[in-house]
């Protein structure tokens, strides 16, 4: 699995054909709404040229941020 | 990769197979949502089955958390917002005495202090120390220690237990399919692992004592997440490993009910029909025996037909428990 972080800003540009989130509004955010990211199985998609993409590993190290913490945990 | 094996939270394994599939979170933001339908949120009575393997490799559930210092919770089933009620797993300690607890919460009408909040029940085990009814067991406003290794048990009502003195450490011993069941009803609480009765609180009040849910939360019972505590389109804690054949019923299925569930492995009991010592079928309200092995939709075998829907890709696996 495959994981890019997107600004809010590049939203618009996703295709939600071409990853495993359904939609706009099941993305996930982090606590002030600026960062969502996507995930994909693959090569990397068009629309994701000249972003870093993260393995599974790195992708929970990044959520495991402060910025990305639920207010429950 | 994830491996069936015998869990740490018990030595029997389950005679049957009867599962062909479960579903794989990969605890970043996906999980199934339920529908909404009010079957899923019970009030007076409730219990909650599922079994449940972590993902313990480098990345999954196992993996040291960089800020090193607060609880971790991943949600087998959630339904709590400003209320309700969820079954997880937390992971806290230090890197010398990793903890992973699974926890019963729910908010009811009286935790036993008089007031509305949240009853949690902790189950931590790693070589089954912490002896039922012991004092700790029946331990009204005992949180849990960050205490010696192999004896860190207990029991904590009336509220989140901040857990802020843990430190967060890699979990070596959480592997393979465990059963877990939550209960609730006549105003006690049970925690089942693998089919044996590990935790019981009584709040006392047997009469009138009900799950409290958000008067205005309309939003749908997830498996593998929990509800998002603000953003009503959101979910949260989101769990890392596989889940399969969850199940809720809207009456507390008793110890021989849970036993018999967990002795004949996921799908191993029909639980919409009566099957020697369970009896809760005229009970059922949600059963996803997540077992269709494809597509984004899993069927609710209870009479409610409360669909779930795949939401951002969960995965379908042959790794079951039996």
């Amino acid at each position: 699995m495959n994981y890019v972080i997107l600004t809010a800003s590049e939203v618009s540009s996703i295709d939600f054909s071409k990853v495993l989130e359904n939609s706009t509004s099941t993305l996930r955010y982090n606590n002030d709404n600026t960062k969502t990211f996507v995930k994909f199985n693959g090569d990397t998609l068009s629309f994701l040229d000249g972003k870093t993409t993260l393995n599974k590993a790195e992708m929970k190290t990044e959520l495991f941020k402060e910025e990305w913490k639920s207010e429950e945990e | 990769m994830l491996g069936l094996g015998h869990s740490l939270f018990g030595s029997t394994t389950p005679s049957a197979k009867q599962s062909e599939f479960s579903i794989l979170f990969d605890g970043t933001n996906d999980y199934i949502k339920t529908g909404g339908d009010a079957s899923t949120k019970p009030t007076s009575a409730l219990t909650v089955s599922a079994w449940v393997n972590m993902d313990t490799s480098a990345g999954g559930f196992g993996w040291p958390n960089p800020d090193g210092n607060s609880d971790h919770s991943q949600f087998i089933v959630g339904a709590i917002a400003v209320g309700g009620y969820g079954l997880s797993i937390n992971y806290g300690g230090t890197a010398a005495n990793p903890m992973t607890y699974f926890i019963a919460n729910a908010k009811v009408t009286d935790n036993g202090d008089g007031s509305s909040g949240y009853l949690n029940q902790k189950y931590w085990d790693k070589d089954d120390f912490g002896p039922e009814s012991s004092a700790a067991d029946a331990g009204i406003n005992t949180a849990i220690a960050d205490g010696p290794a192999y004896n860190s048990v207990g029991v904590t009502w009336g509220g989140h237990t901040s857990g802020t003195t843990f430190t967060q450490s890699v979990i070596k011993d959480l592997t393979g399919f465990t059963h877990v069941a939550m209960t609730w009803g006549a105003g006690v609480m049970k925690l089942y692992v693998n089919g044996v009765l590990k935790r019981t609180a009584d709040t006392g009040v047997s009469s009138g004592n009900n799950i409290v849910y958000q008067a205005t939360d309309a939003r749908e019972v997830m498996i593998g997440a929990d509800l998002h505590l603000v953003a009503s389109s959101s979910a949260d804690q989101f769990l890392d490993g596989l889940i399969d054949d969850v199940a809720i019923w809207d009456a507390a299925v008793d110890a021989d009910g849970i036993a018999k569930i967990y002795n004949n492995g996921p799908l191993g009991t029909i639980l919409t029909a009566a099957d020697g010592d369970y009896d809760n079928q005229g009970d059922l309200q949600g059963w996803w025996k997540l077992n269709e092995g494809t597509g984004t939709s899993v069927a609710d075998s209870s009479t409610n037909s409360n669909t779930g829907t795949l939401v951002n890709g969960p995965a379908w696996s042959t790794n079951t428990a039996g």
